[in-house]
Order: C-alpha cells, then sequence, then structure tokens
C-alpha cells in the first residue's frame, strides 16, 4: 500500500506547481531550461483540475482507466478518483488520510513515523520552494524538447530495478503539466492526462474531505 | 602467644638457616612451575559478580556473536558521489574484497535486496507459515488488485500479492526501522545516511570484540583491504570495536611490565637512601617479592583462569609486605635488637592479620576477580611476614648493626588540642567541602566498561559518527532483549508469543518476520484446515476475469501458495533474511540466540523482569554494572569491617584504642575520596579496591602506634611508620606508571590515602593515646605482671642471639687463623 502511495505521490510531486524562489545556478544551458521550467511551474499558488489515469499492463486485458480530480496547495494536495471506483488520498502537513470504496475503510498515516512518506512530503516542500536540487539526488532529469522533461531514477533508487523513466509533457505556456506519463522497466505505463486545469482560485473546503459521497 | 611465636620464628632461622634456605628454594623453584603451565586472563567481565545481570548482558555481547560486528563508512564531500554508476561499481568491488576475508562472514551494503522482484515473488510460498489463516473474499481480492494496478502499483507486486497479507508483512520491516531508530536515505537502494553524504557497509565477523588475538587480525586485514580499495571521493572510517580488546591487551601486559620495573627502580632507590647504602637492605623487599610470587604460583594453581589484572596488583602487595621487613630492621638496629623485636611482633601480627582477614573475606565473594585479589592479597600478607621473621632478623644480626638504627629525627606530635582540630578537619571538613559523589552512583556517560578501559576517547569516535550519521536521535540507542536457546528454534520459541511488531510499543521480535516452529505449524495447521485451495483458485480465476485481467494473472501466485501449503519451506523467505540474520546467532559458547529490538524507554527493564531476557542495553549497562558489583561487595565489606573492629578490639582490649586504631583508616578514606571527587573520579572500583588497601595499611599504622610503651617506643614506632609508609607510597607510585585506569586510579587512591593515614598516626594520634591520658600506661601497668615472664624470653631470646653470633665470629675467626696458616704453610 505505501508503495502504491509512494509512486502516487512522486507523480503528483512533478505536477506541483509551488516554487517562490528562483532555482539554483544551473550547470548547463539544459539546466538551466529545466530550472527555468520548475521555477515557473511554481509560480502559482494553487492548481486544480481534472484527470484521465490509463494504466496499460500486460497482466490486464486491456488498459484501466480512472478519473477524477485533484487539487494542490502549498503543503497540501487532495486526488480523488471517481470511477471505476471511488478512491482518494489527501495529505496535509505530516498526516496522509487514504479510503477506498472498497474496504469503506479511510486510514491516516502519521508521516513523521514512516520516514519514506515523511521524505517525499519533505521532498513537495522543497519542490514547492523551488529547491530543484531536491529531485536531482533520485534521478537524472532531461529535456527532450521545448516541452517534454524526462526523469529517469538514478541507478542508487530503489526504484530503479523497476521504473524505467516519468516523462512530463507541459502546456504551451510551460505553467502547467498536460500529460504525464510513468514507463516500467517491464514494459508497463501508466498515462494521466490532466484538463480543465485552473491556477491560483480558491480551493473548496470539501476537496479535502478524504471521504467523497 | 604471638611473641613466643614471633620468637620461635626467628630464632628457628638464626639456628637452621641452611634447612630453611634449602626448602625455600624448592618452593620457589615448585612456584615457578605454574607459570610455565599456565595462562594469565585478561578477562574483564571476572571483575563482575557470577550469575549478575551485568554479567550476562557483557557476556552475551560478547558470545553471542550478534555484535561482532565492523562497520566501512565512506564518507563523501559531495552528496552526489554515491549516486554515481562508477562509484556503485567500486562499492561492489570493495564489498566482494571484505566479504573474502576469512573472519568475516557477511557483508551488506544495500538497503533491499538486488533480486526484490524475485523476493517478493516468492513470498507466498512461506504465507500459509507466517500468518494465521485468514477468511479471504476472492471478488474482494481481484477488485483491489485492479484498482492497486490502476493507480500504478507495479504488477509484480500485486499479482503477487491479491490478499494483501504480502504488504501487511512488509509494513513490519519499517517497524524494525523506526524501533531500531536507523536513519536512512529514502529511495536509495544503498545504505546511504539522510544527507547523502555517508555510505555504510556492514560486516559480519567471527571474531569476537572480546578477542585480542582475532580482534589485531581482523583489524589489519580490514585496513589493508581498505587500502588496497579506495572509493575515489570518499573517505574510509572503520567502526571495529575489537580495536578495544586489542588495546587493552596490550597495555595491560605492558603495565605489569611497567609496573614491576617501576617497583623494582623505586624500591631500590629506597633502599639506597633511606637505608644508609646497606646491600642487606634489598632483602626487604625481596622477601615481599618472594612471597607474592610464591603465593601469586598458589593462586594460579586454584583459581582458573588467573587474572592478569589481579598479578597487576602485585606493586600494591609488596609495598604492603615491605612494611615488615622494615619495622624488623628497625628492631634489630635498636640498642636491644631481639627484645625490640619480640616487643613489635604482637603490632606487627595484628596488623598483618587484620588486614589478611580483611582481604580473606573477599574469598566469599561471588566476583572471580575479588576472590582471586582476595586469596592473593591475604596469603601474600601473611607468608610475608612469616618471612621477614624467618630470614631478616638474622640477616641484620651484625653486632656492629645493634643501636645503630637510632630515630634520626624526631617527628613531635601535635598537641591535644590541635591534633583534635585538624582531625575533625581531616574527617569533616574536607568532605563537606569537597562533597564526594556517593558510592557507585556513577551516572558519568561512558563509564561503567569504560572505568576497565584504556583505550584513548579518539577510539570511540568512528562509532559516535555511525550513530550521529545513521541513527534518527544518536543519543537514544536501541536497546536488545537476548534469549538464547540450544537451537535457534529453542530460541525463537522463548520468546513471548504475545510480542508482535508493534511501532507504537517500540518492540520489534524476530518471530514477526519467522515465527517459532510451534507457531509455523499451527499456523499451516489452520490454513490446511480452513483453506479450500482449489475453491479460492477458481474463485479467484474468475472474479479476476471480470475484474478485467488476463486469464492466468494470479496463476504463479496460486502456485507459490499451493507449494507452501504442500511443501512448507523450512528456511525464512529472502527477503526478511538480512534483517533476521541480524537479529538471530549462533554464539560461540554453542547457543542459539534471538535478539528483540526495543525503542528506549519503552519499558525494556519491565520486559527483561517478565520474559527473563538478558537486556543489552548501551545507556542502561553502566548503571546495571554499578548495582551489581554493589550488591555483591556488599557483604564482604560488611565481614571486613567487623573482622577489621573485632581483631584490634580483642588484642587491646579497650574500644577507645579500638576506635583510635581506625583513626587513620577514617582520616585516609575522607581524604582520599574527597579528593578525587573535584577531578571528576567517581568512586568507581579501582577507588574501591585502592580504598581496601589503604585500609589494611592505615590500621597496621594506628596499631603500630598504639601499641608502643614509652615515648622511646613512640619515637621508634613513628618513624618505623614513616619508613613503611614512604615505601608504601612507592608502590602507590609505581601503578602511576601504568596505563590502566584502574592500576593508575588505585595507585592515586593509595598515594592520598596514606598520606593521610600517616600524618594522623605519626602526628595526631600520640595526641589522644599520650601517657597522660592513660592509654599506653594503663595498657603497660596491665601488661606488666602478664608480661614479666614473656620479658624473661625475651632476655633468653637476646641471650641465645649473643650466642650465635659469639659462635659464628669465633667460627669465622678460626677459619680465618686457619686459612692463614695454611698460606703461611704453603
Amino acid at each position: 500500500m505505501r508503495f502504491r502511495l509512494r509512486l502516487l505521490l512522486s507523480s503528483f510531486l512533478l505536477l506541483s506547481p509551488f516554487a517562490s524562489s528562483p532555482a539554483p545556478a544551473a550547470d548547463s544551458p539544459q539546466d538551466a531550461e529545466l530550472d527555468a521550467i520548475l521555477t515557473n511551474l511554481a509560480s502559482a499558488r494553487t492548481v486544480q483540475g481534472r484527470f484521465v489515469q490509463t494504466r496499460s499492463t500486460r497482466s490486464l486485458r486491456a488498459p484501466i482507466r480512472m478519473r477524477g480530480e485533484f487539487c494542490m496547495t502549498r503543503g497540501a494536495f487532495a486526488w480523488h478518483i471517481q470511477a471505476p471506483a471511488p478512491f482518494s488520498v489527501v495529505i496535509q502537513g505530516d498526516r496522509l488520510q487514504q479510503w477506498d470504496a472498497i474496504s469503506g475503510r479511510t486510514t491516516t498515516i502519521d508521516m513523521t513515523k514512516k520516514p519514506a512518506l515523511s521524505t517525499l512530503a519533505r521532498a513537495m516542500q522543497s519542490f514547492a520552494s523551488g529547491n530543484a536540487a531536491a529531485l536531482r539526488p533520485d534521478f537524472d532529469m532531461r529535456l527532450l524538447n521545448s516541452n517534454i522533461v524526462s526523469l529517469t531514477p538514478k541507478p542508487f533508487h530503489h526504484a530503479a530495478p523497476f521504473l524505467k523513466r516519468l516523462l512530463f509533457e507541459l502546456d504551451d505556456s510551460r505553467r502547467t503539466i498536460r500529460r504525464m506519463r510513468i514507463e516500467e522497466t517491464n514494459g508497463d505505463s501508466t498515462d494521466i492526462v490532466y484538463s480543465a486545469m485552473r491556477l491560483n482560485e480558491p480551493i473548496a473546503p470539501s476537496q479535502w474531505n478524504v471521504r467523497r459521497k | 602467644m604471638m611473641r613466643g611465636l614471633a620468637a620461635k620464628i626467628a630464632f628457628f632461622g638464626f639456628r637452621r638457616p641452611k634447612p630453611l634456605f634449602v626448602v625455600l628454594s624448592v618452593l620457589a623453584l615448585l612456584s615457578a612451575l605454574p607459570f610455565l603451565f599456565l595462562n594469565f586472563s585478561s578477562d574483564v567481565f571476572r571483575m563482575l559478580p557470577e550469575g549478575s545481570d551485568s554479567l550476562r548482558a557483557c557476556r552475551a555481547l560478547t558470545d553471542s556473536g550478534m555484535f561482532n560486528k565492523a562497520v566501512v563508512l565512506l564518507t563523501a564531500d559531495d552528496s552526489a558521489l554515491f549516486e554515481r554508476p562508477e562509484t556503485g561499481t567500486a562499492v561492489s568491488k570493495l564489498a566482494d574484497a571484505l566479504e573474502k576475508d576469512p573472519d568475516v562472514l557477511r557483508v551488506e551494503c544495500r538497503m533491499t535486496p538486488d533480486s526484490w522482484e524475485n523476493e517478493l515473488a516468492d513470498l507466498p510460498r512461506f504465507l500459509p507459515q507466517l500468518v494465521p489463516f485468514e477468511t479471504i473474499d476472492p471478488q474482494k481480492a481481484a477488485e483491489s488488485s485492479a484498482m492497486r494496478l490502476a493507480l500504478g502499483s507495479p504488477a509484480f507486486m500485486t499479482l503477487f500479492d491479491p490478499t494483501g497479507i504480502s504488504l501487511r508483512l512488509l509494513e513490519r520491516l519499517d517497524v524494525f526501522r523506526q524501533t531500531s531508530g536507523i536513519a536512512l536515505r529514502d529511495g536509495s537502494a544503498w545504505l546511504i545516511s539522510p544527507d547523502g553524504l555517508h555510505l555504510m557497509i556492514l560486516l559480519e565477523t567471527s571474531v569476537s570484540p572480546g578477542d585480542p588475538k582475532g580482534g589485531a587480525r581482523l583489524h589489519e586485514s580490514l585496513t589493508r583491504i581498505l587500502k588496497e580499495n579506495p572509493i575515489p571521493g570518499a573517505k574510509p572510517d572503520l567502526v571495529l570495536p575489537h580495536r578495544h580488546a586489542v588495546e587493552n591487551e596490550r597495555v595491560l601486559r605492558a603495565d605489569v611490565r611497567n609496573v614491576s620495573l617501576a617497583s623494582l627502580v623505586v624500591f631500590t632507590l629506597l633502599t639506597l637512601l633511606l637505608f644508609r647504602r646497606d646491600a642487606r637492605t634489598l632483602l626487604i623487599p625481596a622477601i615481599p617479592c618472594l612471597a607474592a610470587f610464591m603465593v601469586l604460583a598458589l593462586t594460579m594453581s586454584l583459581f582458573h583462569p588467573p587474572l592478569l589484572m589481579i598479578a597487576g596488583m602485585g606493586g600494591v602487595i609488596v609495598g604492603l609486605g615491605v612494611d615488615y621487613g622494615i619495622h624488623v630492621y628497625a628492631a634489630m638496629r635498636s640498642a636491644r635488637p631481639l627484645r625490640r623485636l619480640t616487643h613489635i611482633v604482637p603490632p606487627l601480627f595484628l596488623g598483618a592479620l587484620t588486614s589478611a582477614g580483611v582481604f580473606l573475606t573477599f574469598v566469599g565473594s561471588s566476583i572471580p576477580g575479588m576472590r582471586q585479589l582476595g586469596f592473593f592479597v591475604g596469603t601474600s600478607l601473611i607468608v610475608s611476614l612469616l618471612f621477614a621473621l624467618a630470614f631478616l632478623p638474622r640477616a641484620f644480626s651484625k653486632k656492629s648493626d645493634a643501636g645503630s638504627g637510632a630515630v634520626p629525627f624526631h617527628l613531635r606530635p601535635f598537641g591535644r588540642k590541635t591534633a583534635f582540630f585538624l582531625l575533625l578537619f581531616l574527617l569533616i571538613g574536607v568532605p563537606a567541602l569537597l562533597r564526594p559523589r556517593p558510592f557507585f552512583n556513577d551516572g558519568a556517560p561512558g563509564r561503567g566498561l569504560r572505568a576497565f578501559d584504556m583505550t584513548p576517547e579518539s577510539f570511540d569516535l568512528p562509532a559516535k559518527k555511525q550513530a550521529q550519521w545513521f541513527q534518527i536521535d544518536p543519543e537514544r540507542q536501541p536497546e536488545f532483549l537476548l534469549f538464547s536457546g540450544r537451537s535457534q528454534e529453542e530460541a525463537l520459541a522463548s520468546i513471548p508469543g504475545e510480542w508482535s511488531a508493534d511501532a507504537e510499543a517500540g518492540v520489534f521480535p524476530p518471530t514477526c518476520l519467522w515465527p517459532s516452529r510451534a507457531e509455523r505449524e499451527s499456523n499451516l495447521a489452520s490454513w490446511r484446515k480452513s483453506f479450500d485451495f482449489e475453491r479460492f483458485a477458481e474463485e479467484l480465476d474468475a472474479s479476476a476475469e471480470q475484474a478485467g485481467f488476463v486469464s492466468d494473472a494470479f496463476h504463479p501466485f496460486l502456485r507459490k501458495l499451493k507449494s507452501g501449503l504442500e511443501n512448507p519451506p523450512s528456511e525464512p523467505p529472502g527477503i526478511f533474511r538480512p534483517v533476521l540474520d541480524r537479529l538471530t546467532t549462533v554464539g560461540r559458547d554453542g547457543l542459539a540466540y534471538a535478539a528483540v529490538v526495543v525503542s528506549p524507554n519503552a519499558g525494556t527493564e519491565r520486559l527483561a523482569a517478565d520474559s527473563g531476557a538478558v537486556r543489552i542495553s548501551q545507556s542502561q549497562l553502566p548503571n546495571l554494572l554499578a548495582a551489581d558489583v554493589f550488591a555483591a561487595v556488599r557483604l564482604p565489606f560488611i565481614l571486613a569491617a567487623a573482622i577489621a573492629f573485632l581483631l584490634p578490639l580483642a588484642c587491646f582490649r579497650n574500644l577507645g584504642t579500638m576506635f583510635l586504631s581506625w583513626l587513620p583508616v577514617a582520616a585516609s578514606a575522607a581524604l582520599s575520596l574527597s579528593v578525587t571527587a573535584p577531578f571528576g573520579s567517581p568512586v568507581g572500583l579501582p577507588v574501591q579496591i585502592g580504598l581496601i588497601v589503604l585500609s589494611g595499611l592505615a590500621l597496621d599504622y594506628g596499631v603500630f602506634v598504639l601499641s608502643a610503651r614509652d615515648s622511646d617506643a613512640l619515637r621508634h614506632a613513628s618513624w618505623s611508620v614513616t619508613l613503611s609508609a614512604l615505601t608504601s607510597l612507592a608502590g602507590g607510585a609505581a601503578l602511576l606508571f601504568a596505563r590502566h585506569p584502574l592500576l593508575r586510579e588505585t595507585g592515586a587512591t593509595l598515594i592520598l590515602g596514606l598520606t593521610a593515614a600517616w600524618f594522623v598516626a605519626v602526628f595526631l594520634l600520640p595526641a589522644f593515646a599520650s601517657p597522660a591520658r592513660g592509654a599506653f600506661r594503663q595498657k603497660k601497668e596491665i601488661k606488666v605482671d602478664k608480661t614479666s615472664r614473656k620479658d624473661i624470653l625475651s632476655e633468653k631470646a637476646d641471650r641465645i642471639g649473643r650466642t650465635c653470633r659469639r659462635r659464628r665470629n669465633d667460627a669465622s675467626s678460626a677459619l680465618n687463623s686457619s686459612s692463614a696458616g695454611g698460606a703461611e704453610r704453603a
């Protein structure tokens, strides 16, 4: 379960557009462009929108498609899957809450007691503050073209044996992410397409409620 | 009786010197045998009470093999270094080289196994043994798996765990991490610190940290391997607890040599300076040396293994035994040598018997080291006195020596009023001013075992670095509860069944990853009884079909589960091996050990008491040691105190005089305890041993001064006490040359205490026991009639002595004249 959450969080963190300070000086022109993208992504205070997530795996006869909505603000985010079965994750500060309709159970995790999750939360804050260096220890970041960023786990990373890379496609303004793709070493993949993205708009309090009606 | 016995011993020495010498030579030769065939042990744990918790903990530390660990720490300037593939290759090469060392059993430098996927895929085979059966709904399992897959969970994790049980088991590894307080960089497959600057390689070795020879070999070998396999850009540090044993062994052996050499030099110098370059006075230290040598041989034969530390106390024993020789020397230099000799014998015997009695009470102690010490010192004292009486009077019996031993200067005692205030100041003022710490209430960090450790603090630095870099809270190290058994199964079975991996309670038993055989069999039986495998497989297939899975998606999982039900594996799952190998070992004592990890302050004491486990706590061990040693020495101390009070009382037959005889003891204890306190030395074992030796010496001084019959005898007694104090101080000073804190602190305590005892005995005690007060006079008046017969005996002794000297002189003149005649004839 934690692994699943970790993967989800990794994906979401890379969506996060909350940088408030400029990125550190880059070593190469490509690094400079990447830092500019991260800084640009972080310029918004809040972001919310809808998504369609498609999972393709050899184990399934056909890809599974899920849809839902998400919202993010500084230090918190919510990910609500509406179909085919409701499932939600909400992180606020050091507290992670998860609810799924199949079991009907809500699970609360104190992330201070879960070093792995806590590290992700810290990484999120680093990202939110425009600290690109927080991602670099774990991933090799590359700009594939003007709109696509690739993140490959470093050989020391424990996900390296099964996670091939993460791809992020930015919109034309480079302020939001249009599409994200997770490629696994065994050929499986997950595609998340974002839509109806809204920046710097107030987030409804109900969005932070993990248990959906 | 004592005087008669002394006269008999002395006269025998006079009359039969040759047979006595032959007997002594044979005994000395025999004494050499144990030194040839027996080896000394430097096992410091023999200074702990037998059967005590602290000894069990210390023994378990060394015997279980669980702590036979070494750690290589690699430090980089740049956190990116350990992310580079080339660094990974170099680290792997270093790990391979380390693993090839014959003393290294296992090397770990990865947080997750290389074949993470394979290990996880194999876990279903173990489920029927690891957890009791619980009802599984195939439909929910399939739907949940589909959901997990959709959310991004890797396929191998989902397809091999549709029930979610494996994930729950993996959560237990998180509990281990929390309970042990280890801090590692998340996401890294290697053991890297959270800041990314340090990489840790754990080594499991076959060498106990208490094995100096193996430790030296391991240290040399690991240092060489680290040098031959450098990691570019990283600096290595080696955390090797074995270095303490190596260094301690080296220092202790060097100390014994240095102290013996220093004793010899100091005593020779004393003999030359104080005893007027009379070469015969070298016999004064030689006699107790010989006695100590013979008694040490006897101690080695009776106690196994003989302790090197006890042999190191030889310098002190010589200091004690030299006193008797000095008193005999002073008596034989007086105007009426044999008469004075018979007069000093009772106080000498009283002092020797009291000191020996005090030490011999230790023979009943539960501390093996104290037993040896008690026997060695107690017996040495008596043998030293007997040897001194048997050999020295004849050696110092030249006619020309008589009367040559006049007191060179008079040590004038203080007046009663001044003496009273000075005594008050020594007994109450000094302790009140300096406030010595209470007995055994150590509390100083790093003490306890550190009291026996002479390694420099720099030896602890790598371990401190490791804690700082890889522990969430370096000050709060986890504790361990050790369970043992004849087999690993037995050790696991002795862990209470109700203990489970509980992050809240801070407890992590290895049985949560691999239960005892009984529990595994019970779990398996519940699966076999309640689980209809064929039906479950059919329903899961059908549900998987509905959830969109391909037809054989869960078949690998089902095959593994079936195999586990039909042929349950007897070894734990590979994914849990790194943790289990760390927590279960077979010790060098042949026993199997299993350790439960407990967070600090998680009620370890109660858990240990309830379960009968051995508690290993880095922070609590010093307190445990102090409490156990205190409990073990309490009874011998009480007995020793009783003997030390009763013997003088029986001899003086006066309560006041008996108390007076104890004033030097009280003053020496007050001063040595008080003065060590401000220098940061708590009253540890070394100081306690020093105090015991000191009490024996100080009591001797008091008894000797109080036994003086008149002012002339008092002058002689004061001078004898001064000479003996100087020689004992020399013995204590010899210990200051030691590097071992135990020996050095004992020496410091002796020097401080002896000075106080000498001062009180020579300058203060006569003021309270002066003839004006009645102590000596009354004693003299009472003893006059009783001793009149003994005075006649003394006269007889003197007469015999004179006759012996005359005959010897006659014989030598006859020999001279016959040689002269022979020469003339030639």
